[in-house]
């Protein structure tokens, strides 16, 4: 059995084997037919390829050959042209060039750079300069005048004033001093003037001040205005002078005028606003008491038949300046009533 | 005792004190006695007087105080230290006009040492008990305040935005209203000191209305005053082009033109600063003081003044000159291109000197014809000369480099190149060949000249590295001339043709003939 089945053995294999080998060559037979088959095709295809390629290289030499000749017309006509418009150029140049540069140069003028107008601009510039030169040196010359005459005037001014204290004498210019002559200094000044020149026109001379010292006004002249009596004038101007340089206030009169001030007020002030502890001592309101009708009341804005009548016409009831106190009002009761009844 | 002595000795006491502080307050004005008072401990006896019972004693130890405190920092430091200040600024709101001047004096005292003293007065709260004195009736207080605060707000700008914010500009342009001179001036510096930080300051002082009332204060006849103004519109116009045009919209031209004739030096120069700080922003303002005269007043002025008060002048034609051509043009038109060349002759000061050379490199810049104006005024050997010269500063030494350059890249006036190609260094000889090299091409007279004043001598002699632009610019200058007249020129010719000589052999059929 055994045998048998060994055998069976060899034989399905040898079956197989065979199986196998018939497989594989048939597998390259295929195979070859198939690598034939595809080399046909190739061929085939290849072929079939080129006639294509023919045609449509055919078809497309045809049109590309229309296409360049169309551009290359363009191109002759268009070179053709250019000669022609360089010719023409060249003829009538000479003529339009100078136009052109006319325009140009008229519309660079215009509006890039316009030297006409720069030019007039520098020239209306020299012409301000001059008048801006010529006003400051007349401005400058006012200025050094105006500071001369100030100074002049200054020093006229400061000679003026400190004349008395430097000088008995009288000088040029400035008035004359009251301090009296001596009979023999007034002598000289009349041989002094006897050899001066006379003016021309003889103006009335001044009358000096001595001429004035005993002088009264009239009555009968009516003096207008805040003048003096006549005496206190009369004595002022006999008043010998006393010229000092001590200052007649001393050093501390401010101080004293303060305490003194201080003092007179204590005495003036009739009534001082009374305080009250819930009063703020500080920034209290003023209130006027205008209306307020007592006899210790200031009064400083109305004058007395003022005050007499509104104090008849409007005689309100006494009302008091302190605060209100609650319980007054929860009784009904007032200051005025009080009063009354204890009088 | 009686009544009578007791009082007795007290007004001795008081006698006293108001004799010793009255002394201190006249001793403290002379600076040789400041400093055996400081010894002597002035400041601990001054403080309690400040609280005295008289009103007298106060202010006179408040005044003996300031004195002390403007003499120098140290003492102003020791009156910080001396806690005097909060009490100073307590008394401003409640005592009498002479105190409050007399406080003001010492705060302003302590304010102008330092920055950080002045941060200190403001940090007693200083600045609003000021703005109140601002309102005050007497005009003696008012300017007492203004100084103050002016002194505060001119160290930095916070300082001054402090002062704004205590609401002090209002007050001030007021008090420019006020009658009083003294008054005025001090507002008007107190609004320049606050305006000069920053724009946003000046804008603050702007809108208070502050430029109308300052403009006619300009023809005011009082110098000091003037400056002030001229000084205020100054530091607000510096600071932007809307800003600039609010003070020439105030119509300050050209009267204000009339203040370069003043008599006080400070006055021409801040009027010179102010056209300057306009004039530097667009071309439309200088259009504006060139229609105005301007120019011609300024060149006027830099021709009558010397020193450092002539410098804003000189800035602001070179800033108008900047601006274009037209009003470069303008400049020379105006005569300022001899002034400056005047001015770079006869001045010593460097910087004055570098203001100029940057000036005509301004006007010289723009086309060959401003150029020509530069060059025939004989100023480029001056600036060659500023650029050379080892005593010249750093900054002298740039600016005339810069300037010889750009007018040098302009020039075609051949006979104002010459003496440059000299004395030039290599650095500006290359510019100078290069306009030769532009101009001899198409000019036979010029090459005429060229070779007869030496030029090409001095061309042939100059060594430059192969392939640089001043070997080629040589080169296209040799390509103008024949090559006889370059080699006949070139150095060491001569000494070649001698030698020719020397191995010259004459021909054999001359001898025998």
């Amino acid at each position: 059995m055994s045998l048998y089945l060994s055998y069976g053995k060899l034989l399905i294999d040898q079956l197989d084997l065979a199986i196998t080998q018939k497989y594989e060559e048939a597998e390259r037979f295929r195979r070859t037919e198939h690598l034939a088959a595809c080399k046909l095709q190739k061929w085939w295809k290849k072929i079939l390829l080129k006639l294509k390629d023919r045609k449509r290289t055919r078809a497309s030499t045809m049109v590309l050959g229309f296409m360049r000749k169309v551009v290359s017309t363009k191109k002759v006509e268009l070179i053709e042209n250019h000669k022609k418009t360089m010719k023409l150029r060249k003829q009538y140049g000479k003529h339009v060039t100078p136009l052109q540069a006319l325009w140009r140069g008229y519309y660079s003028r215009k509006t890039i750079m316009d030297f006409y107008k720069r030019k007039a601009l520098l020239e209306a510039v020299v012409k301000k300069n001059e008048e801006t030169r010529s006003h400051l040196h007349k401005m400058h010359n006012l200025q050094l005048r105006m500071e001369r005459w100030r100074r002049h005037s200054y020093m006229a001014n400061a000679r003026k004033s400190i004349h008395f204290l430097i000088s008995t004498r009288a000088r040029e210019g400035i008035p004359e001093n009251v301090i009296e002559k001596t009979a023999e200094e007034a002598a000289a000044l009349k041989r002094k003037k006897r050899h001066t020149v006379e003016p021309l026109v003889i103006v009335q001379p001044l009358p000096s001040p001595r001429r004035y010292k005993n002088y009264v006004p009239p009555d009968d002249i009516e003096c207008f205005g805040p003048f003096r009596r006549k005496e206190s004038v009369i004595e002022q101007k006999n008043r010998p002078l006393e010229p000092t340089l001590r200052v007649s206030t001393s050093y501390n009169i401010t101080e004293r005028e303060r305490k003194k001030d201080k003092q007179e007020s204590w005495i003036k002030c009739i009534q001082k606003p009374m305080k009250f502890a819930t009063a703020s001592s500080k920034c209290t309101n003023y209130d006027r008491t205008l209306w307020g009708h007592t006899e210790y009341n200031p009064r400083d804005f109305c004058n007395k038949t003022i005050r007499y009548e509104s104090q008849c016409k409007n005689k309100l009831p006494f009302i008091s300046q302190v605060p209100v106190i609650p319980l007054f009002d929860r009784l009904g009761k007032s200051y005025a009533e009080r009063s009354k009844l204890i009088k | 005792m009686s009544q009578r002595q007791v009082l007795l000795v007290f007004e001795q006491y008081q006698k006293a004190r108001t004799e010793f502080v009255q002394t201190v307050a006249e001793l403290s004005t002379r600076p040789q006695n400041i400093e055996t008072l400081q010894a002597t401990g002035v400041m601990q006896l001054l403080r309690p007087l400040l609280l005295d019972v008289v009103p007298t004693v106060q202010q006179t130890a408040a005044l003996a105080l300031g004195r002390l405190a403007n003499y120098n920092d140290d003492l102003a430091e020791a009156v910080v230290k001396s806690d005097i200040l909060p009490q100073l600024v307590y008394s401003l709101a409640e005592q009498n006009r002479f105190y409050k001047k007399a406080a003001a004096f010492v705060l302003r005292a302590v304010a102008k040492h330092s920055p950080q003293l002045a941060q200190t007065v403001v940090d007693c709260g200083a600045l609003d008990a000021l703005v109140i004195c601002l309102e005050e009736f007497d005009p003696g207080v008012k300017e007492a305040a203004a100084w103050a605060l002016g002194y505060i707000a001119r160290h930095n700008d916070e300082l001054a935005q402090a002062v704004v914010d205590a609401g002090a500009v209002p007050l001030l342009v007021l008090c420019i209203q006020e009658p009083e001179l003294s008054l005025k001036r001090i507002a008007a510096s107190a609004l320049s000191d606050i305006c000069k930080h920053s724009p946003e300051l000046a804008q603050t002082v702007v809108d208070a209305g502050a430029i109308a009332h300052l403009a006619q204060m300009i023809l005011n006849p009082d110098s000091k005053l003037k400056r002030q103004v001229l000084s205020a519109f100054a530091q607000i116009s510096k600071h932007s082009v809307e800003l600039a045009e609010l003070v020439v919209e105030a119509e300050i031209f050209p009267a204000v033109l009339t203040c370069l004739k003043d008599s006080h030096e400070v006055v021409i120069k801040n009027t010179a600063t102010l056209i300057r700080e306009i004039a530097k922003h667009t071309p439309e303002l200088c259009q504006l003081i060139m229609n105005a005269g301007g120019v011609a007043a300024v060149v006027d002025y830099i021709g009558d003044t010397k020193g450092n008060v002539r410098l804003p002048g000189i800035m602001m034609l070179g800033y108008v000159a900047a601006h274009s051509e037209t009003l470069a043009m303008a400049v020379i038109v105006s005569k300022g291109v001899n002034q400056l060349a005047i001015i770079l002759s006869d001045e010593q000061e460097d910087h004055i000197k570098a203001a100029t050379v940057w000036a005509l490199g301004q006007i010289g810049r723009h086309t060959p014809e401003h150029a020509k104006a530069i060059a025939v005024s004989n100023v480029l050997p001056k600036l060659l000369q500023s650029y050379i010269s080892p005593d010249s500063s750093e900054d002298l030494q740039t600016k005339s480099k810069k300037a010889l350059k750009n007018i040098l890249q302009k020039c075609v006036y051949l006979p104002a190149l010459e003496p440059l190609l000299q004395e030039a260094p290599p650095n500006i000889l290359k510019h100078v060949v290069a306009q030769y090299s532009k101009v001899l091409p198409n000019d036979p007279s010029a090459r005429r000249m060229f070779v007869t004043s030496g030029g090409l001598k001095k061309i042939q002699e100059i060594r430059a590295e192969p392939g640089s632009a001043l070997q080629e610019h040589i080169q296209e200058i040799n390509k103008c001339f024949p090559e006889e007249i370059v080699r006949y020129y070139s150095p060491g010719y001569s000494e070649a043709l001698l030698q020719r000589v020397e191995g010259f052999k004459p021909s054999t059929e001359m001898q025998t003939s």
